[in-house]
C-alpha cells in the first residue's frame, strides 16, 4: 500500500519542524508531501531540512488549492492512500493509524478526526463551536448523516476520493463542503475521535470579522451543491 | 425627443470611444473577445444619437414617459450586462490559474527529483 501523507502549508515555519521531525522518525513508510502556498516565511527552507518531498506554489491558492495539489500529486503517482494533516501543529501524528484503519479494512472511503466525539483535548473557542455545531447540523439535514466536526482538516482517504479530489475540490474553507460533494456522490464517510492541541504559534486564517462571511458562503457553497446532480 | 446638446454629447461619446477600442485592439492591448460587447453597445449608441426619433419609439415600447429615462435605463442594462461577462471571465480564469500553479507546481517538484537522481549517478 502506497500512504502519502498531504500537509498544507502557508508561513508556518515555526510549527512545521516539529511535525516533520515526529513524522520522519516514526513513519518511515508514508511519503511526506509539505504543499507550501506560497508562504513569505521560511517555511520552504525549514521543510527541506528534512527528507520531505516539498511542493512550492508559485502563487497563494488558499488551503483548498493548496490540498488539491497534494491529492493531484498522490492521483499522478498511484498512491491507495492520502492523508490530510495541517502545518500548524494541532494535529498530533498518532492518530494516523487510526485514520488509516478503517481504509484498508474498506470500512469507508473519507475517514475524520474528529475533536468532538471523545470531547477531551482542544475544543477550539466558543464562538467557533457554534459555527461547527451549525455546520454538523445543515450537513445533517441534507446529507441524513452525523459529522460531529464537519471542519476537520484531520482526514484520511482512499484511492476512489484520491482521483474526486484531484479532479475537482472546494477553493477556501473546503471542509465542511467537501463532505457534502462526496455524500452527494454516494461515497462512505466514517468518523474517530482525535484529540486535538492548540495551535502553537501564528494565527488562524479565520477572523471574526471574516467568519460571518465564510458562515454565509460555505453554507451557500454546501446548498448549492446539494443542488447539484454532475457527478465530479 | 432628447436635447441637441445630449444628443451632440452622446455622438461626440460613442464615436472617440469607439475609435479609443479601435486603437486598443490594433495595438494588441485588447482581446477582441471581450471587446465584441462593448463595440456592439457603441454601435448602438451611435445609431441611437444619430436618430434621436427612436429614443421616442423605445421609451414608448418600454412604457417610460421621458425619452431620456429610456436613455439611462438601456445605459444601466448594458453596463450590468457587461459586469456581468466579466464576472463571469474571472472566475473561469482564476480556475485555470489555480490549475496552472498546482501543475507547476508539481512540475517543479518531479524537475528536481530528476535532477537530483541525475546529479547522484
Amino acid at each position: 500500500m502506497k500512504v502519502i501523507l498531504i500537509i498544507p502549508a502557508y508561513n508556518e515555519e515555526k510549527n512545521i519542524a516539529k511535525l516533520l521531525q515526529v513524522l520522519c522518525l516514526d513513519y518511515k513508510n508514508v511519503d511526506v508531501l509539505v504543499i507550501n502556498d506560497c508562504s513569505t516565511d521560511n517555511t520552504s527552507k525549514v521543510c527541506d531540512q528534512f527528507n520531505v518531498k516539498v511542493i512550492n506554489l508559485p502563487c497563494n491558492l488558499g488551503i483548498g488549492g493548496a490540498v488539491q495539489t497534494g491529492y493531484k500529486f498522490a492521483q499522478m503517482h498511484n498512491y491507495d492512500i492520502a492523508i490530510q494533516v495541517d502545518g500548524d501543529g494541532q494535529h498530533n501524528p498518532e492518530y494516523i493509524k487510526d485514520l488509516v484503519d478503517p481504509l484498508v479494512k474498506n470500512e469507508a472511503d473519507l475517514i475524520i478526526g474528529s475533536r468532538y466525539i471523545s470531547k477531551i483535548g482542544f475544543q477550539s473557542t466558543f464562538l467557533r463551536r457554534v459555527g461547527i455545531n451549525y455546520f454538523s447540523r445543515l450537513l445533517h439535514i441534507l446529507t441524513g448523516q452525523l459529522i460531529t466536526d464537519p471542519t476537520s482538516g484531520y482526514r484520511a482517504c482512499n484511492k476512489r476520493v484520491i482521483e474526486i479530489f484531484a479532479r475537482r475540490y472546494p477553493v477556501d474553507y473546503p471542509e465542511p463542503e467537501s463532505i457534502m460533494y462526496l455524500k452527494r456522490n454516494r461515497l462512505r464517510i466514517k468518523e474517530i475521535p482525535v484529540v486535538m492541541e492548540a495551535r502553537l504559534e501564528g494565527k488562524s486564517s479565520i477572523t471574526l470579522i471574516k467568519s460571518a462571511y465564510y458562515m454565509t458562503k460555505v453554507s451557500l457553497a454546501i446548498l448549492i451543491d446539494s443542488l447539484r446532480k454532475q457527478i465530479v | 425627443m432628447i436635447s441637441l446638446k445630449l444628443q451632440i454629447i452622446l455622438v461626440v461619446g460613442s464615436v472617440l470611444s469607439f475609435l479609443i477600442l479601435l486603437n486598443l485592439l490594433r495595438r494588441y492591448r485588447l482581446e477582441l473577445k471581450y471587446s465584441m460587447l462593448w463595440i456592439f453597445i457603441m454601435i448602438f449608441v451611435m445609431i441611437l444619437s444619430l436618430f434621436p426619433k427612436m429614443f421616442t419609439h423605445v421609451a414608448n415600447a418600454l412604457g417610460i414617459e421621458m425619452p431620456v429615462n429610456a436613455l439611462f435605463l438601456l445605459a444601466i442594462f448594458g453596463m450590468i450586462v457587461i459586469l456581468f461577462s466579466l464576472t463571469v471571465e474571472i472566475s473561469r480564469a482564476t480556475l485555470k490559474i489555480k490549475e496552472l500553479s498546482q501543475e507547476l507546481g508539481i512540475m517543479k517538484h518531479e524537475l528536481k527529483q530528476i535532477n537530483d537522481s541525475c546529479n547522484k549517478d
